[in-house]
């Protein structure tokens, strides 16, 4: 049986965690995003070096660990003369891993919108980038809302990298708790609870967006 | 706004699309770009709108060289195939937005848009569903939603692919005719593409033929039909019957049958084809002249008005195809499996070595 008396006795640290995983995924959520919207229109531009540029982005970040990525703003940009906390190395880490993911997902997104689309807004007098903005990327987002849905809840739990670098989250809370009261066994499994408090609403927020937006083609 | 096409050519790899393209179109024309599949046409109609970039050649509107502009400059309304019509937006947002999305300075004001948006509406009858998006309309609807997204940004020419392709065949004969008096109201230069020989001749003012990247013939649907220059045109145009046989001093020899060939008066025994429409075949049922084919009438189509027979010859053992209107029919009382004499009552011969078909 769970010993809830860790939990209760505890809360405060695991408060804390808590808020400050929510807090990282949040804000890597919205930066990834957006960075990821950037690349993908990178990868499909006509315009041959920011095509490459954005390919290499891609093939780069998403073929090395988070682990790395996450090291080197901990670690390896002090020696640039830039000095992060765990929390901002984590989370920074955590967006640009994730960036290419949802690039990935948005290029494939905009790539299953009949090429006619883009045809029709140039014949009606947009600019590519009009036409990109306005009439393309409003139709991708709808394909691509169950792909990025996923690398969101990937998103949540990824944070938990924080942890290897004093990132004040969740799971260094739940390490602090544990070596303090020798129990481990319980302390995970809390942490997982509070991570599920996450990851599920998420995942059904996704699977109601899903629903909706199919009603409305 | 007249068109100047100017030995326009086009290669996909290897495939050669477009071979040295010339057409002249006149401020305020209809043209038909007609062929079959493969033949350039809808490449042609993408070179013209700037969709896709020729490889030599130009091309010009007025006296004004585009070849070199982009799309969004070059003023041209295009319609699609498939319609392509902005899947997550109204119909009112969808005809409106290549006048929302104008710079300031050559913006209409939000109740000109709204305007000029509804009279467009009411043009192609839709106003009561200005609300609707593209996949609450039927095809008719939906194509002449981008009808009108095409006309509202005032285009100096008007680019068809296909237009009433994806249509069945009711509303496709409504809407071309609802075409043509869109255009004779509007007096835009219009090109559409189609591989409708039917639609072609019922709509445009001009007819251009194309094959295998080439031009096989331009005129108006009258000059096109009943004076084709190539084999190719005679088939593409219709229903066509061959009479195989041997030219020899201004008559075509095919068995005992002869008929006059007067343009080839100093050929010498060669082989030639002569081509027949079915509603140029006369049937008779007695044998009044030396040169009718006897036949056995195989099948009888009787479509509205319209009589098919299918005949086949007792000489040759070849099917031939004729047409003829319901009285004719009921006055002869034809029957399947009867005798009867057909006669070409105008034929266009063509000698095989300058054509093949």
């Amino acid at each position: 049986m769970l010993d809830f008396s860790i939990l209760t006795k505890n809360i405060d640290l695991f408060l804390e965690g808590f808020k400050n995983t929510v807090l990282a995924s949040v804000i890597a959520l919205a930066a990834s995003f957006l960075l990821g919207m950037v690349i993908a229109v990178m990868r499909i531009s006509p315009i041959r070096p920011l095509n490459w540029i954005g390919t290499a982005y891609v093939e780069f970040i998403r073929n090395i660990p988070l682990l790395i990525i996450t090291f080197f703003f901990f670690v390896g940009t002090p020696v640039l003369g830039f000095t992060f906390s765990g929390f901002t190395a984590g989370t920074i880490a955590l967006s640009i891993y994730t960036a290419a993911f949802i690039a990935e997902a948005i290029r494939a997104g905009i790539q299953a919108v009949p090429k006619g689309q883009m045809e029709a807004a140039r014949s009606s007098g947009l600019t590519y980038n009009q036409a990109m903005r306005l009439v393309i990327l409003p139709q991708a987002i709808k394909i691509v809302i169950p792909p990025i849905g996923n690398q969101f809840i990937n998103l949540v739990k990824n944070s938990s990298i924080l942890a290897v670098v004093a990132g004040l989250d969740l799971m260094y809370h739940a390490d602090l708790v544990s070596s303090k009261t020798f129990v481990v066994f319980d302390v995970y499994i809390f942490v997982a609870l509070f991570y599920l408090i996450l990851t599920v609403p998420l995942s059904l927020g996704v699977g109601y967006l899903e629903k909706r937006l199919a009603k409305s083609n | 706004m007249s068109i100047k096409i100017q030995n326009i050519s086009k290669s996909f790899g290897s495939f050669k699309a477009l071979d040295d393209i010339h057409i002249h179109i006149k401020t305020g024309e209809l043209v038909a770009l007609l062929g079959p599949s493969g033949s350039g046409k809808t490449t042609l109609l993408r070179i013209i709108a700037g969709l896709e970039a020729a490889d030599q050649g130009s091309i010009l509107f007025g006296n004004e060289d585009i070849t070199h502009i982009r799309t969004k400059e070059r003023k041209v309304g295009f319609v699609f195939q498939h319609y392509a019509l902005f899947r997550h937006m109204s119909v009112f947002d969808n005809v409106a937005y290549g006048l929302k999305v104008r710079p300031r300075k050559s913006r209409p004001s939000k109740k000109e848009i709204e305007e000029r948006v509804y009279e467009l509406l009411r043009l192609v009858k839709l106003e009561a569903y200005a609300n609707r998006y593209p996949t609450q309309l039927s095809g008719g609807q939906r194509q002449r939603v981008a009808l009108a997204r095409a006309l509202a940004v005032e285009p100096k020419v008007l680019l068809l692919d296909e237009p009433f392709g994806a249509l069945d065949a009711k509303v496709r004969k409504d809407l071309r005719r609802w075409l043509r008096r869109l255009h004779d109201n509007f007096q835009i230069t219009s090109i559409f593409v189609t591989h409708d020989q039917e639609e072609a001749l019922d709509v445009a003012d001009r007819v251009v033929i194309m094959n295998e990247g080439r031009i096989e013939q331009i005129g108006s649907p009258e000059e096109v039909y009943d004076h084709p220059n190539s084999p190719f045109v005679y088939d593409f145009l219709g229903n066509v019957n061959l009479f195989r046989g041997r030219l020899h001093k201004g008559k075509l020899h095919q068995g005992n049958f002869q008929i006059d060939a007067p343009e080839f008066s100093d050929a010498e025994n060669k082989t030639a084809i002569g081509y027949v429409r079915p509603h140029d075949i006369s049937i008779e049922k007695e044998e009044n002249s030396k040169d009718g084919v006897s036949a056995v009438i195989k099948h009888i189509h009787v479509v509205g008005p319209i009589v098919h027979l299918e005949l086949k010859r007792n000489d040759t053992e070849e099917y031939l195809e004729a047409e003829l209107t319901k009285d004719l029919y009921n006055n002869l009382q034809l029957k399947t499996g009867e005798k009867v004499f057909v006669k070409p009552k105008q034929l266009r011969v063509f000698i095989p070595e300058d054509y093949t078909i």
